[in-house]
């Protein structure tokens, strides 16, 4: 059994393939995603054509430089600046017209470019913010209600933190469901599992351990993949020992589904194609680019009981909540629940000939 | 020690309404070389694959090495050596990896490098499978069915797809470890194979053995155990060549090159006949050549048919 669990490791780890798709493929998501850096504040750049010049337009220029957001730069042509604008020069321009803060029927006016629309949201409601709070403070009046933001969690959590546990489960899922898929249905058309049945070693010994090698590999995924995290800036350490037996246990769903899958299909092509089926849906709706909350209601209580979703509920809640691993008991239930079905499933379908 | 490596008895073997095997007997002495042969779909694979234990028999029974193949497989299986038809090794292990791991199911071993050399392929050791040649895979496929140094060894069509001198070099081996006191079986659809390797054969035809002798009697005991090969100095009909004991008469090829091609009981006696009925036809023999009958007209006197019709 021994020399049977080495070889399978060996048949695993010298696939480049197949490593290509275990590793370096999260690894490029969390990379494309760092280049991104969608947790920097967003920077506006502001073209301001003051044709107002006075001390009133001027402590508004000198506020609005103030606003950390705001890449504010005086120009002194409005059609010149709406012109580069329009190739993306400027993110807007702020016109201030003569007589700006003497006569309230002059209005101030933002010329904005429909083509980006992320931007604009962002900086127009904080230009009205900063319009707002500018008044008020002319006015010399003290704001009645103020807020104070308070987060659930202890510490901030950016996009990267989020998106790594995502990215984790999204590796181990696709490698163990695909992987084990496609090598089963392999070795069925290479009739290596004929092959095995005229030895005296039982298939079924086989096949375990073909999948135990796939569940040693996910914790290999698992350190390199939170380590790639760690170096692109996200802050994923919480309890990261506890992220290793969630994600063993929850391929132990994986790898009986991959069975399950081998199972299904004649050939190689149609196990890789019903193993995407299965994961590529989840990839995106159990919550690994986004949170499943902004999935619609009813969506959100289906999703829920996807075996990648509560997978991605544990490692978030020991990775960013630093929580112990008994905080995540209802997600460890309900992946356990998976594993037994899908054990007893795959040793159902998964019958030679 | 028991003196029968296999024996079938009426074995039945159907897939819903065809029947593959259609109750089949024969036994197989230790040591022997023995034969399954006949065309493709003749029902030699499922019959081996039901000795092997791998199908379970319809009816009728499989004995192997004095045990029932079925009942007591796992003993069977430790025993005997089986390698399969278009069966492929593992990408990404080395041969002698390979080796150790099927190694790895037996309780008895041979070491890989023994193996190996056995044909040649120890500088072969530390590559993979499909880094070889053809002849060199089928080399190793039934090597590395013999890992366990088995007493009985299946080969089921093991020279198929190879050019005639890969052939012969694993006709060799073949040879090579029937001399070392293995049992052997195997299939074959070349009747020459079967010819030259084996000590027993059984044809087969329709999932039916249609004969079962050594090859030696199976050919004497034609009707007409010689082919004449003519060429002639013109083209005859069948009347000119219609001589008493002149079986099926065959014409191949045009004009210079037409050869007649009969199956005669006896050279002496029919030769003097057929050169005054010739005369008659005003043909002459240009070119004369005799040979033995073979496996192949054996199995065409049984069906009438050539065995890749």
């Amino acid at each position: 059994m021994a020399v049977l669990f080495a070889a399978s490791l060996k048949i695993l780890v010298r696939d480049r393939l197949g490593l290509f798709w275990a590793l370096f493929f999260p690894l490029m998501f969390i990379g494309v995603f760092a280049l991104f850096n969608l947790d920097a504040p967003p920077e506006v750049d502001i073209a301001v054509v003051n044709e107002a010049p006075g001390a009133f337009s001027e402590t508004l220029v000198d506020n609005l430089v103030s606003v950390e957001m705001f890449k504010v730069e005086p120009v002194g042509d409005l059609q010149a600046a709406r012109q580069d604008l329009k190739n993306g020069e400027y993110d807007m321009v702020l016109l201030l017209p003569p007589g700006l803060g003497q006569n309230t029927e002059v209005k101030a006016t933002v010329f904005y470019s429909e083509a980006n629309m992320v931007t604009n949201q962002v900086a127009l409601s904080a230009l009205r913010r900063f319009v707002d709070e500018f008044n008020l403070r002319a006015a010399s009046a003290t704001p009645t209600v103020t807020l104070l933001e308070e987060s659930t969690s202890t510490r901030d959590i950016g996009y990267m933190d989020f998106l790594v546990p995502g990215i984790l489960g999204m590796g181990v899922m696709n490698y163990s469901i695909i992987g084990v898929a496609t090598s089963l249905v392999t070795y069925h058309e290479k009739r290596i599992l004929r092959r095995i049945q005229v030895t005296p070693l039982p298939v079924a010994a086989f096949v375990i351990a073909q999948v135990g090698a796939f569940l040693v590999l996910s914790v290999l995924q698992t350190g390199v993949i939170l380590g790639t995290g760690v170096l692109a800036g996200a802050d994923v350490t919480g309890n990261f020992v506890w992220a290793f037996p969630i994600a063993l246990m929850a391929n132990i769903v994986f790898v009986n589904l991959g069975i399950v899958v081998a199972a299904a299909s004649k050939t190689v092509a149609a196990a890789s194609g019903m193993g995407n089926a299965i994961s590529l849906p989840m990839m995106f709706l159990s919550g690994v680019f986004f949170p499943i909350e902004q999935l619609p209601p009813f969506l959100e209580k289906l999703v829920q009981f996807l075996p990648l979703t509560p997978l991605l509920g544990a490692l978030r809640t020991v990775l960013l909540d630093n929580e112990s691993i008994l905080s995540a008991g209802g997600d460890l239930a309900l992946i356990g629940a998976w594993a037994v079905a899908m054990v007893l499933l795959a040793s159902r379908l998964f019958k030679l000939e | 020690m028991e003196e029968w490596a296999v024996e079938v008895e009426n074995l039945v073997r159907r897939y819903g309404d065809v029947t593959a095997v259609d109750g089949i007997s024969f036994s197989v002495r230790r040591g022997e070389m023995f034969g399954i042969v006949g065309p493709n779909g003749a029902g030699k694979t499922t019959t081996l694959e039901t000795i092997e234990g791998l199908q379970t028999p319809t009816s009728g029974s499989t004995r192997v090495l004095g045990m029932d193949s079925h009942r007591q497989a796992a003993e069977v299986k430790e025993r005997i050596g089986v390698q399969l038809q278009a069966s492929a090794y593992f990408d990404f292990l080395t041969l002698k990896e390979i080796l150790e791991l099927f190694g790895s199911f037996y309780r008895r071993r041979l070491p890989a490098r023994e193996l190996l050399a056995r044909v040649g392929l120890e500088d072969k050791a530390n590559s993979q499978v499909r880094h070889l040649s053809g002849g060199q895979q089928q080399r190793f496929s039934i090597i590395a069915s013999m890992v366990n140094d088995p007493e009985l060894l299946f080969l089921d069509e093991p020279t198929t797809g190879l050019d005639p001198q890969a052939r012969r070099s694993l006709w060799e081996l073949i040879r090579d470890i029937r001399q070392q006191g293995t049992t052997i079986v195997l299939t074959t659809h070349y009747m020459e194979e079967a010819q030259t390797l084996c000590d027993e054969v059984a044809i087969m035809d329709y999932g039916r053995i249609v004969a079962l002798d050594s090859p030696e009697r199976l050919i004497e005991g034609l009707e007409a155990p010689f082919n004449l090969r003519l060429h002639l100095s013109r083209a005859v009909d069948a009347a000119c060549l219609a001589v008493a004991g002149v079986g099926q008469v065959s014409v191949n090829g045009e004009g210079q090159d037409r050869e007649y091609r009969l199956q005669v009981a006896s050279v002496t006696d029919s030769l003097p006949p057929l050169l005054d009925r010739l005369a008659e036809c005003e043909a002459q023999i240009l070119d004369m050549e005799v040979e033995k009958a073979t496996l192949e007209d054996v199995f065409l006197a049984l069906t009438g048919r050539q065995v890749r019709d």
